[in-house]
């Protein structure tokens, strides 16, 4: 077996993210092809559950464990990763199109001079050696990019299929020791604090209905409120809504916000940036209402209505009076 | 302070998406070009940064001609000093290597870019910028305060509703998320006054970099652009209005399980 395919891990107390799961399934299947080994590299503190928890599932688990790393310090981590990826030296390195995967992504690319593709919605390999890679672009269409390894790509949570199991591995644990290069002295981590309101309504409802910049104005608001009021759910937005000052954080989906996977989501005037889909991608029901046929979102829906969203809503209100 | 503010000219309406010559980026035929909304965040957390403190704000962008319409909005806004920095890359890794050596020649206190541009959807310019430059640097900031002439204080989102505050060295580069404080109005009298205002241009030539040089890198090549419509085969309801919308409020009630 030759070459490393290689899966940035995060976690959190409960075991690994669902999108480190999802890369590490996706990773098994690319080692396979490549006749790779699978490994996954974590940066942290007091780490043994979690690289035991690793160790079930991929052939090399490569750990940083410090102190020094409990808090989690960009760069700090950036730092730190580049130098076990130069140690390594991986045919292919996933991350997360999440906050952290997206900086230390970029950082690592730019410190070791490796291709990174961000934001992938596909990851393939090519039966001529290359990596066959597809990413948004502008306009509601998708381009697909031919790439030479070593290469690094990440990914949007939700993107690639949930796994229900991803392989078993020799589990190999492998500390990596890092003697320097990991005091903090230039961004240093005062206070984490949780916006008001930040309880679990959101991530525990049923229904959500969510409005995007394609509803006009926040004096738009009433329909889809009546509409979450008639189905027993709770309002969403995503951040365009949110910036614009129509909802306030605690309703933000995405990213930069909550995800969520409620039995049915109700996306109204969302275009399906994956900054937003990140977040809602797991429900178990998507009815997405859009005037713009070619809105990513309908990509993620299971059901699609392409008609201005201020016209169709009321009128599926009326629907909804006279069927109960 | 000096105050570098990195923004990037987008396409407002896209009409049609190719693959360029060379497929090593595309050519895009947009109805308009826009301020790419994170930058835009960024030039006003600038220009309350110099209003307080003092100090010049440059914007700097990359591309052709057209940015320049940017880089004057931005000027009618409030910048002191505009310049256009001539290439264009698709790939994070060319850009951010020649935003490097252009910041470097421009020289900085801080740096501010947006989070993430509307055509490119990669996030890794400004962060691979300040990596190549090693500075350090803060991703999803809504608000920037100054303590003395050689720290900010960063409020930094992380998501699920938790932010962080930091204490950060300059020189620095910070990453600005959208909606971390309103957009000021900017007169109409300053957008025609700003026509007249000149724009610095700053080329490979001058940044010591041979074109061949830049483009030596790219390890991917385009293959095509397509349609993503059938990624999950989203069944279209389709009709008149009210046919639709019947047939919406019944599923909506299956799926809650409040049949009629």
């Amino acid at each position: 077996m030759t070459g490393q395919v290689l899966v940035l891990a995060e976690y959190s107390e409960q075991g690994p993210e669902g999108i480190s799961l999802e890369l590490l399934a996706h990773g098994r299947k690319l080692a396979g092809q490549l006749g790779a080994q699978l490994g996954a590299v974590i940066l942290g503190s007091d780490l043994q559950r979690i690289t035991c928890q690793l160790g079930e599932t991929v052939d090399d688990v490569y750990f940083v464990d410090s102190p020094a790393l409990r808090d989690y310090n960009p760069e700090v981590f950036a730092r730190v990763l580049a130098e076990v990826l130069r140690g390594i030296q991986p045919t292919l390195l996933l991350l997360g199109y999440t906050y952290k995967g997206m900086e230390l992504g970029a950082a690592v690319s730019a410190i070791l001079g490796t291709l990174l593709v961000s934001n992938c919605t596909g990851i393939e390999l090519s039966s001529n050696g290359y990596v066959i890679v597809e990413r948004p672009v502008p306009g509601g269409t998708r381009a697909r990019l031919e790439c030479a390894m070593p290469l690094f790509a990440s990914v949007p949570p939700g993107v690639l299929s949930s796994p229900d199991s991803i392989g078993r591995g020799h589990g190999r644990q492998i500390s990596i020791s890092c003697s320097s290069g990991l005091e903090a002295a230039r961004v240093r981590i005062k206070e984490v604090f949780q916006v008001k309101n930040a309880d679990a309504a959101l991530t525990k409802a049923d229904v959500i209905v969510a409005v995007g910049r394609g509803i006009g104005s926040a004096n738009n608001l009433l329909p889809f409120r009546e509409m979450a009021a008639k189905l027993g759910g709770v309002m969403a937005c995503t951040r365009p809504v949110l910036d614009m000052g129509w909802l306030p954080q605690e309703h933000l989906v995405g990213l930069s916000g909550f995800t969520v996977k409620p039995k049915l989501y109700i996306a109204c005037g969302i275009s399906g940036a994956s900054q937003h889909t990140a977040g809602m991608s797991g429900s178990a029901t998507i009815m997405a209402i859009n005037k713009d046929p070619q809105a990513p979102i309908f990509g993620v829906a299971h059901y699609g209505i392409i008609e201005d969203v201020m016209t169709v809503v009321p009128e599926i209100m009326r629907q909804l009076a006279r069927l109960t | 302070m000096r105050i570098v503010v990195c923004v990037k000219a987008v396409p407002g309406i896209v009409r049609t998406v190719k693959v360029s010559e060379k497929r090593d980026g595309l050519d895009i035929q947009a109805g308009s070009i826009i301020f790419n909304e994170s930058d835009e965040y960024a030039l006003e957390e600038a220009l309350l940064l110099r209003g307080k403190h003092g100090g010049q704000a440059t914007v700097l962008s990359m591309g052709g001609l057209l940015v320049e319409d940017v880089l004057r909005l931005a000027l009618a806004r409030g910048a002191d000093r505009a310049i256009r920095v001539a290439a264009s890359y698709y790939d994070g890794q060319r850009t951010s290597f020649v935003l490097a050596k252009a910041l470097e020649k421009v020289g900085f206190d801080l740096v501010l870019a947006g989070m993430e541009s509307s055509d490119s959807l990669g996030s890794q310019v400004a962060v691979g910028t300040a990596a190549r430059m090693g500075l350090p640097f803060v991703f999803g900031v809504t608000g920037v305060a100054m303590i003395d002439d050689r720290t900010v204080s960063v409020t930094k989102e992380l998501g699920g509703g938790s932010s962080e505050v930091l204490d950060v060295s300059l020189p620095a580069l910070l990453c600005i998320q959208t909606g971390g404080k309103s957009i000021s109005y900017t007169p109409p009298a300053k957008l025609i006054q700003a026509r007249r205002r000149p724009i610095d241009m700053i080329g490979l030539a001058e940044l010591g970099l041979a074109s061949d040089e830049v483009c030596l890198n790219p390890t991917f090549k385009i293959i095509e652009v397509f349609s993503h419509r059938s990624a999950r085969q989203s069944e279209i309801l389709s009709g008149q209005t009210g046919e639709i919308a019947r047939r919406a409020a019944a599923i909506l009630l299956e799926k809650t399980a409040r049949k009629a």
